[in-house]
C-alpha cells in the first residue's frame, strides 16, 4: 500500500518546500532559520512517529478491503435467503417487503402456528448505537401503548446471527392523505379522522411517549375508516433516561417537511409533545392541501424556510376551505412549541368545535409574535433600528461627554455628536418607515421614541445652539406624538404635538426661507386639532384647525405649484368647510365645491391611485354630508358614488397607513343610511354585517390601535340607535326560514 | 447528477455567494452527495456509533449551522469543512462514549470497534482532534488530508480525487502533517 511505503521509507525527500505553512510554523515555534535543519527535524519526528506507530494506517486499510466485500449487500441474511425459499425469523415465517427504514426493514409475515393471522415483523439492521438504542425505545413504547388507533407491539425477539425483531399488529389499509382523496372526505370528516388521532397521541403523552415522527407515511387508515398511527421508530419516552442523547435529527434527510422547527433549530431545544402537535398539524396540512409545510427539495432553503417563514396559508391552495380548519392547522404549525396547542385534549377539542360548526379557540397569533416575525424577516433593518443603534448612540454620547470636558478636543466632540445625531435620525426615520404598517410593533415604537428623545434632549443640553439637532428632536416629538394618537394616549399625543409645534415655530423663525418648517409647523397644529376633535375635548372651538389652515395658506403663498402643499391645503380646508357648514350651510357648500374642484384637478395631474385621490374621494363625501342635510338625494347619490370609486381604487392600491382603511366607514354609514331610507332593511342589516366583519379582522390584525376598536364602539352605538338594523336581520331570517 | 469539476464547483460557489440560488441549490447537492459517499467510507470501518442517516444529518447540519457556502473562501475549502465537520461528530460521539464509560453520562454503549480501538492507542484521540484543529487554522488543506485518511479511511487515491490534487501532493501532504502532528502530541523527549 501507499502509505507503507510512506511510512516506511524514511530518508525519502519530504517533498518540503520553503513557503510551506507548517515549515513556517516550526521556523516560527523553535527559532531556527536553516531550512537543512528544520528538513531533519520532521525527518527525525517521522520515524518516531512510526516507531510509535502513530495514525497508523496499514491496518485499517487492510480491514477496509474486507469491509468492501463483507457489507457489500446490505442485508445478506435475508436477501440471500429469500431467493431459496421462504426466510424464517424465528417463530415468524416472512411474506414480503413492506419498507424500509434507515435502520430498518418492515415484513409482512405470521406465526408458523397460526398462519391465518398477519403480523408486521420489524428487523433492525444494524448494531449501531442509534439502531439498538431504537429498537429497545419502540419495543419499550409499544409495549406500553394500548390504543385502539396506535399500533401493537405483539412480540420480539433475536435471531441467531444477533439481529433483533419486533412484532407488531398489521395495520390494513391506505395512507391518510390517499384515503382522504380517495373517499373524498369532505372537511368535517377530516376533522373527525384528525380529532381521533389527536385523542390517540393524547393518551400517548399520558403514557409518557412522544412520537417525534407523525406524517403521512406514518398514518394508516383502516378499512372500517379509523386511523391508525403505525411507525413509533423514532418515539421518545419523557421519563425516559435513555432517550435524552438521542438526536432527533434520524430523519432529516428524508422527510424535513413534516418535522418541527425545534427539531432542526440552530438551538437544541427541548423536544417536548409540542413535536407531536406539529407533527399532526403538518399532516393535516398535507392533508388538505397536498404538499408539506416544508418543501424540501433545497435542504438549505428547506431548513431555512422551516426556521423563518410562515407556511402558505392552506387557503391559498384551497380557497373553499373553512377559515377555522386553517387556524387549527396553522396553529400546530407556529415555530414556537408555546404558541400551539397545550396539549393534545385541546386539539382534539378545537377540532370537535369545528366539525360542530362551532367557534374554535384557535386565533392568529398574538401582536408580539407577529412583531417579532417582523424581526425575523427583516433582521437588517431591525438590527440597525433596534439595541445596536441605542448602543452605537450611547458609545458615542458618552464618549462625547468625556471630551467635553477640554476645550481642545470640542471640535472633535462636535464632530462625534454630528455622526451619533446622524445615526440616530436614520435609525428613526428607518424603524418610523418600515415599523409603520407592521401590526404589534407600536408599543416598540414608543419606547424606541422616548429613548430617542432622552438622547436628543442631552445633546441638545450640551449643545444648545445646534439646528439639526432641534430639528430632529422637534420631528421625533412629531412622531411621538402620532404614535400615541393611534395608541388612544390623547393627553400625551397633545403634549407632544405641542412641543414639536412650539420647535418647528422656533426653528421656522431661524431660518425663514426654509418653507417645509413651516409645512411642519402645519402638520403640528393639524395633527393637534385631530387629537383635540377625537379627544373630545370640553371648550376646544378648532382654533388649532384655524392656525393651521393660516400656516399652510402662508406656504402655499410661497411655492403655489407644490402638489404636497395644496393637498395638504385641501385637506385642511375640507375641515373647515365642514365645520363651516355647521354655522353657515349655504357658505360650506361653496367652499367644499372650490376644494372639491381643486382636489380633481390636483388628482387629474397624478394617473396613478396615491394621496391626492384619497383626498379627491374625501372631499366628494364632504359633498354627500352637505347634500344629505340639504336633502338633495340625487347629488348626494352622485358624490357618494364618486367617493366610493375613488377611496376604493386608493385603499386597494395605495394606501400603506392601517389607519387609512377607515375611510370607507363613513361610506358605509352612508350605504346604510341610503338603505333605510328605501326601507330596504336586508341591506342596511347586510352592508353593517360587513362593516362589523371588517373591523374585527382590522382589531384582529392591529390589536394595538385604538382607533379600530373606537370605530367598532361607535358603529354597535350606530345599531342601537337604529333598531331598524335589527328588523332587516328578522326579515333575512325569516326568508331563511321560508 | 453528473459530478462537476473543481472549476465548476469554484464557479458555481461564487454564484452562490452571490446571491445565485440555483447555484446554491446545485452546490448544496453536490455537498450532500459528498457527505454521503464520506459517511459511507466512514460507516464501512465500523467507525461510527451513529447510523448512516443520522450521521449524514449531523454532518449536514453542521455544515449548514456553520453557513459552510457562505464562508467558504475556495472550493476546495467545501471539501475540508466536510471533513472536518465528520470528523467533529465522531469524536463527539466518541466524547459521549467516553463520558458515559467514567459514569458522568447516560447513554448506551455502543458496538463500535472504533471506540475499542480508541481505547487501546498510546494516543489521546482528542488531544489529536484539538492538534487537527490547530493545524486547519494554519493549513486546511493538509489538516483535510489526515482527516480524510485517518477518519474516514480514504485511500491516497480518494483523498487525491476528492480534495481535486494529486496523489503525490496527497502523499505530501500526509507526511508532513503527521510528522507535524506527532510533534504537537509528544512533547518533545518523551518519545
Amino acid at each position: 500500500m501507499s502509505s507503507k511505503t510512506a511510512n516506511g521509507v524514511l530518508d525519502l525527500d519530504l517533498g518540503l518546500k520553503t513557503t510551506d505553512p507548517l515549515v513556517h510554523d516550526l521556523a516560527a515555534r523553535t527559532g531556527e532559520r536553516d531550512y537543512e535543519q528544520i528538513s531533519q527535524r520532521l525527518k527525525a519526528l517521522e520515524q518516531q512517529a512510526d516507531a510509535n506507530q502513530f495514525l497508523n494506517l496499514s491496518e485499517t486499510e487492510e480491514t477496509q478491503e474486507l469491509g468492501d466485500h463483507s457489507t457489500a449487500g446490505s442485508d445478506p441474511e435475508v436477501s440471500n435467503r429469500s431467493s431459496s425459499g421462504p426466510v424464517e425469523l424465528g417463530p415468524y415465517v416472512l411474506i414480503r417487503l413492506l419498507g424500509i427504514g434507515g435502520f430498518s426493514r418492515v415484513y409482512e409475515a405470521y406465526h408458523r402456528h397460526r398462519p391465518s393471522e398477519r403480523v408486521a415483523v420489524k428487523l433492525f439492521q444494524h448494531r449501531w448505537l442509534d439502531a439498538l438504542e431504537r429498537l429497545e425505545i419502540e419495543k419499550l413504547v409499544l409495549q406500553k401503548l394500548n390504543h385502539p388507533n396506535l399500533v401493537k407491539a405483539i412480540d420480539s425477539g433475536e435471531t441467531p446471527d444477533g439481529m433483533s425483531y419486533l412484532v407488531m399488529t398489521l395495520v390494513e389499509g391506505e395512507r391518510i392523505d390517499q384515503y382522504v382523496k380517495s373517499h373524498k372526505l369532505d372537511y368535517r370528516a377530516v376533522a373527525r379522522l384528525f380529532a381521533e388521532l389527536a385523542d390517540a397521541m393524547a393518551y400517548a403523552h399520558e403514557q409518557e411517549v412522544i412520537h417525534r415522527d407523525l406524517k403521512p407515511g406514518n398514518i394508516l387508515v383502516t378499512n372500517q375508516g379509523h386511523p391508525v398511527v403505525a411507525d413509533f421508530g423514532l418515539a421518545k419516552r419523557t421519563n425516559g433516561i435513555r432517550g435524552q442523547s438521542l438526536t432527533a435529527t434520524g430523519a432529516l434527510v428524508g422527510t424535513l417537511g413534516y418535522l418541527a422547527p425545534e427539531q432542526v433549530g440552530p438551538r437544541k431545544a427541548e423536544i417536548s409533545r409540542a413535536v407531536d402537535n406539529y407533527g399532526l398539524g403538518a399532516t393535516l396540512y398535507s392533508v388538505l392541501t397536498g404538499e408539506a409545510p416544508t418543501e424540501n427539495e433545497n435542504l438549505l432553503q428547506g431548513l431555512n424556510q422551516l426556521q423563518n417563514q410562515r407556511p402558505t396559508e392552506p387557503r391559498s391552495f384551497d380557497p373553499n376551505l373553512p377559515a377555522d380548519l386553517q387556524l387549527i392547522c396553522l396553529k400546530c404549525l407556529e415555530k414556537s412549541p408555546r404558541d400551539r396547542y397545550d396539549s393534545m385534549h385541546e386539539l382534539a377539542a378545537d377540532l370537535r368545535r369545528f366539525q360542530s360548526g362551532q367557534r374554535v379557540i384557535a386565533r392568529p397569533p398574538a401582536v408580539w409574535t407577529q412583531f417579532n416575525r417582523w424581526v425575523q424577516a427583516n433582521k437588517v433593518v431591525a438590527s440597525l433600528t433596534m439595541g445596536l443603534l441605542l448602543a452605537v448612540v450611547l458609545g458615542l454620547s458618552v464618549t462625547l461627554f468625556l471630551w467635553r470636558q477640554s476645550e481642545a478636543r470640542r471640535g472633535e466632540a462636535n464632530r462625534l455628536l454630528q455622526s451619533a445625531n446622524t445615526i440616530l435620525a436614520k435609525g428613526n426615520k428607518l424603524a418610523e418607515n418600515s415599523l409603520a404598517s407592521t401590526p404589534g410593533s407600536l408599543q416598540y415604537r414608543y419606547e424606541r421614541l422616548h429613548q430617542s428623545i432622552g438622547f436628543l434632549r442631552l445633546f441638545s443640553e450640551e449643545f444648545p445652539g445646534d439646528f439639526d439637532l432641534q430639528r430632529e428632536l422637534a420631528t421625533t416629538h412629531f412622531r411621538l406624538a402620532k404614535v400615541c394618537a393611534h395608541r388612544g394616549f390623547y393627553d400625551e399625543g397633545i403634549e407632544n404635538f405641542e412641543i414639536a409645534e412650539g420647535l418647528f415655530l422656533q426653528l421656522s423663525q431661524l431660518q425663514t426661507d426654509d418653507v417645509s418648517l413651516r409645512f411642519d409647523v402645519f402638520h403640528s397644529l393639524l395633527g393637534n386639532h385631530h387629537l383635540y376633535e377625537t379627544g373630545r375635548l370640553q371648550g376646544y372651538h378648532s382654533e388649532k384647525l384655524y392656525e393651521a389652515q393660516a400656516v399652510i395658506e402662508e406656504v402655499l403663498a410661497c411655492e403655489p405649484e407644490n402638489i404636497d402643499y395644496r393637498d395638504a391645503y385641501i385637506c385642511c380646508l375640507a375641515q373647515v368647510a365642514a365645520r363651516t357648514r355647521s354655522d353657515d350651510i349655504e357658505k360650506g357648500l361653496e367652499l367644499i365645491h372650490r376644494i372639491h374642484e381643486e382636489a380633481m384637478q390636483l388628482k387629474a395631474d397624478l394617473p396613478e391611485p396615491c394621496l391626492q385621490w384619497r383626498h379627491a374621494g374625501l372631499t366628494a363625501s364632504y359633498m354627500v354630508n352637505i347634500y344629505v342635510s340639504l336633502e338633495d338625494w340625487d347629488n348626494a347619490q352622485h358624490y357618494f358614488l364618486k367617493s366610493e370609486g375613488l377611496i376604493n381604487e386608493y385603499l386597494a392600491k395605495a394606501s400603506k397607513d392601517p389607519l387609512e382603511q377607515l375611510d370607507w366607514y363613513c361610506l358605509k354609514l352612508w350605504e346604510i343610511e341610503f338603505a333605510l331610507m328605501q326601507k330596504d332593511f336586508t341591506k342596511g342589516r347586510r352592508v353593517y354585517d360587513q362593516m362589523r366583519e371588517r373591523l374585527s379582522t382590522l382589531i384582529r390584525q392591529y390589536p394595538d390601535y385604538h382607533d379600530f376598536q373606537r370605530y367598532a364602539e361607535s358603529l354597535e352605538q350606530y345599531r342601537a340607535d337604529h333598531p331598524e338594523l335589527n328588523l332587516g336581520n328578522a326579515e333575512s331570517a325569516d326568508r331563511t326560514a321560508d | 447528477m453528473n459530478s462537476p469539476t473543481s472549476n465548476s464547483i469554484a464557479a458555481l460557489l461564487a454564484s452562490a455567494q452571490q446571491g445565485d440560488l440555483h447555484a446554491r441549490e446545485q452546490l448544496a447537492q453536490w455537498m450532500l452527495e459528498n457527505v454521503n459517499r464520506l459517511v459511507g467510507s466512514v460507516m464501512r470501518q465500523g467507525r461510527s456509533a451513529l447510523g448512516h442517516s443520522s450521521l449524514t444529518s449531523e454532518v449536514l447540519v453542521k455544515l449548514v449551522r456553520g453557513e459552510t457556502i457562505d464562508r467558504a473562501p475556495s472550493a476546495s475549502y467545501l471539501m475540508a469543512a466536510i471533513s472536518q465537520a465528520t470528523r467533529e461528530i465522531l469524536i463527539d460521539s466518541y466524547r459521549r462514549y467516553a463520558r458515559w464509560k467514567e459514569g458522568f453520562a447516560e447513554g448506551v454503549p455502543a458496538d463500535c470497534p472504533w471506540f475499542k480501538k480508541i481505547e487501546e492507542s498510546p494516543f489521546d484521540m482528542l488531544e489529536l482532534h484539538d492538534a487537527l484543529a490547530r493545524l486547519e487554522q494554519i493549513d486546511s488543506r493538509k489538516a483535510a488530508v489526515v482527516t480524510l485518511r485517518y477518519f474516514c479511511d480514504l485511500s491516497l487515491n480518494e483523498t487525491a480525487e476528492r480534495l481535486g490534487v494529486s496523489k503525490s501532493t496527497v502523499e505530501a501532504d500526509w507526511r508532513l502533517a503527521r510528522a507535524w502532528l506527532f510533534e504537537q502530541l509528544v512533547p518533545p523527549g518523551n518519545a
